[in-house]
């Protein structure tokens, strides 16, 4: 698990024109399309929008040079969580329809309807293409920059100096847990090891996590001195220096916004007309 | 006025142990102070008192003539800047350029002001490079110098470094002696730190205060200090391999002089054998 973390820190750091895209640019086209996938009324408009939209996604991550294996590897770890909420939708009825067409009725008198078929494809669609996009920009963009782009586009500086700090011990605790672990793995010890007992593997397994708790705690306590060595107090913030955007990052920028804005508008219109 | 001076220092931990037990200690200007003593011997119990982190039990601590109080505790913080044994525990930012930044920006200086000392800072212990980086790409020795580099974006009068070399490879043991001279003798920065490892004293050191248990041992310079072979033994330290050399050398008769870094050894040998010859 901790592996991950290492794995996606390593993508961000290979070299694309998506990767040098300044942050801001990524951050506002995700949070963009995900406005905007998620802004679609509930109709068939969605599928035609989250094409377009899943082709835009499609292209950048091409662009960007990485493995689709990275991406699904990444969706497989999410998707279960989306995907729990969107079956369920199948059983129950909604409020965006006004009837509802049973078409298999399950034991127990559970009964699955067409239209809440529809209406689960319709919040999958969403679902995807808003993790997509999460995904290119986590997968493309360096954790710092991610913090230093959010703080330029105006996230309060309570919350960058402590996201900073997260990120930092992040991997500093990222470090100490491959520490540990490797340090049972030259004492031969596997927590999944059947040979040993269940109780004697959960107590060693539990000490490791003792361990770990008491640890950050007393780092804690020790960062916070260090803090306040430097003068730590109520108004302190993280430095972010100034970085206007270059030519291409407005070219992205506005292309981008463009393409995310005009697709739902123009479809949602098509379709009106249609109806 | 000294820059730094403690009167009667003592400090009890909870649980009743004494960390330190009546210590007196002076710093001047320009100084380069060592503080030796095996582990647990009181250093960093010590250092923790000259920026107002730990409160003494009893005793003074005294800063540019002032004693420590919550009223003057952020400006004595930025008087006398304490870089921490492990780098992990004073790094916190995600970028060395933020991290350095922290101090000035706790200061209240403009972006412009935080930038250009961000700069020097930098320059100074020669790592402009890194700047970019994330700390967690970083060796232990640059993490060293990233440390130092944040304190001295202060612009403080004095460092204090707890056992700036622990965990160094030879070669950052060595970068990092050349970054604490240059501090001294180039910027007319205090420089105090601590360390067992007697045989980087003489490099660095014009000053030693010996510490055993919570108080100081023995006092002097360089070649006072280190005269004292017993005294060294009986507190868990040692003399540096260069003055021990020769003192065995003259025990067996031969007539050279005393040396304590590789410079003066060489010119001490270079003397003797052509006396000799």
């Amino acid at each position: 698990m901790i592996e991950d973390l290492f794995f996606l820190e390593k993508q961000t750091y290979k070299k694309s024109l998506v990767h040098s895209l300044d942050a801001r640019v990524k951050i506002i086209i995700a949070f963009a399309a995900i406005i905007a996938i998620v802004a679609v009324p509930y109709s068939t408009v969605i599928y035609t929008v989250g094409a377009v939209f899943f082709i835009f996604f499609a292209v950048m991550w091409a662009a960007c040079g990485l493995s689709p294996v990275v991406y699904l590897k990444r969706l497989v770890v999410i998707l279960p969580f989306g995907i729990f909420l969107i079956v369920f939708q199948i059983f129950f009825k909604n409020r965006y329809y006004e009837s509802f067409t049973t078409i298999a009725t399950l034991p127990f008198g559970i009964e699955v309807y067409a239209e809440s078929v529809q209406f689960a494809s319709i919040l999958l669609v969403k679902f995807l293409v808003s993790v997509s996009f999460i995904i290119l920009l986590s997968s493309t963009t360096r954790t710092q920059d991610l913090l230093e782009g959010a703080g330029r586009l105006g996230l309060p500086a309570e919350f960058t100096l402590t996201l900073g700090m997260m990120l930092r011990y992040l991997y500093v605790f990222g470090y100490m847990i491959r520490k540990m672990t490797q340090s049972l793995e030259t004492r031969c010890f596997d927590p999944f090891d059947r040979a040993l007992s269940y109780r004697y593997r959960l107590e060693k397994v539990a000490y490791a996590v003792g361990t770990l708790f008491i640890r950050s705690y007393e780092q804690g306590e020790r960062t916070y001195m260090a803090m306040l060595c430097r003068g730590y107090g109520r108004e302190s913030h993280l430095y972010i220096s100034r970085k206007p955007l270059q030519r291409r990052d407005w070219i992205f920028l506005s292309t981008g916004m463009v393409l995310v804005i005009l697709t739902p508008v123009l479809a949602w219109t098509h379709f009106i007309t249609l109806v | 006025m000294h820059l730094l001076e403690t009167r009667d220092l003592t400090y009890v931990y909870p649980g009743n142990v004494t960390g330190l037990d009546h210590v007196n200690f002076i710093a001047g200007r320009n100084a380069r102070i060592a503080v030796i003593g095996a582990n647990g011997a009181g250093k960093s119990t010590l250092f923790k008192h000259f920026n107002g982190i730990l409160r003494p039990t009893s005793g003074t601590v005294l800063v540019h003539g002032e004693p420590v109080t919550q009223k003057n505790i952020r400006e004595v913080r930025k008087f006398v800047g304490l870089v921490f044994q492990n780098a992990d525990d004073q790094i916190f930012s995600p970028t060395v350029e933020q991290d350095v930044a922290f101090g000035p920006m706790n200061l209240g200086l403009d972006a412009d002001t935080v930038s250009h000392r961000v700069e020097e800072a930098l320059a100074m212990v020669g790592i402009e490079h890194l700047k970019e980086r994330v700390p967690h790409h970083l060796s232990g020795g640059e993490k060293k110098r990233v440390a130092i580099a944040g304190v001295i974006a202060m612009e403080p009068q004095v460092i204090v470094l707890d056992e700036p070399t622990a965990g160094l490879d030879p070669k950052g043991v060595k970068d990092l002696i050349s970054v604490i001279n240059a501090l001294a003798r180039e910027y007319g920065i205090t420089v105090i730190f601590s360390t067992h490892d007697v045989s980087l004293v003489p490099e660095v050191a014009d000053y030693i205060y010996v510490m055993h248990r919570g108080s100081f041992v023995a006092q002097g310079s360089v070649s006072t200090v280190f005269a004292d072979l017993e005294l060294l033994c009986s507190v868990r330290l040692d003399v540096p391999v260069i003055p021990k050399l020769i003192r065995q050398l003259r025990e067996e008769g031969l007539d050279i002089g005393m040396a304590y870094t590789l410079d003066e050894a060489k010119t001490a040998f270079l003397k003797s054998y052509r006396e000799r010859a």
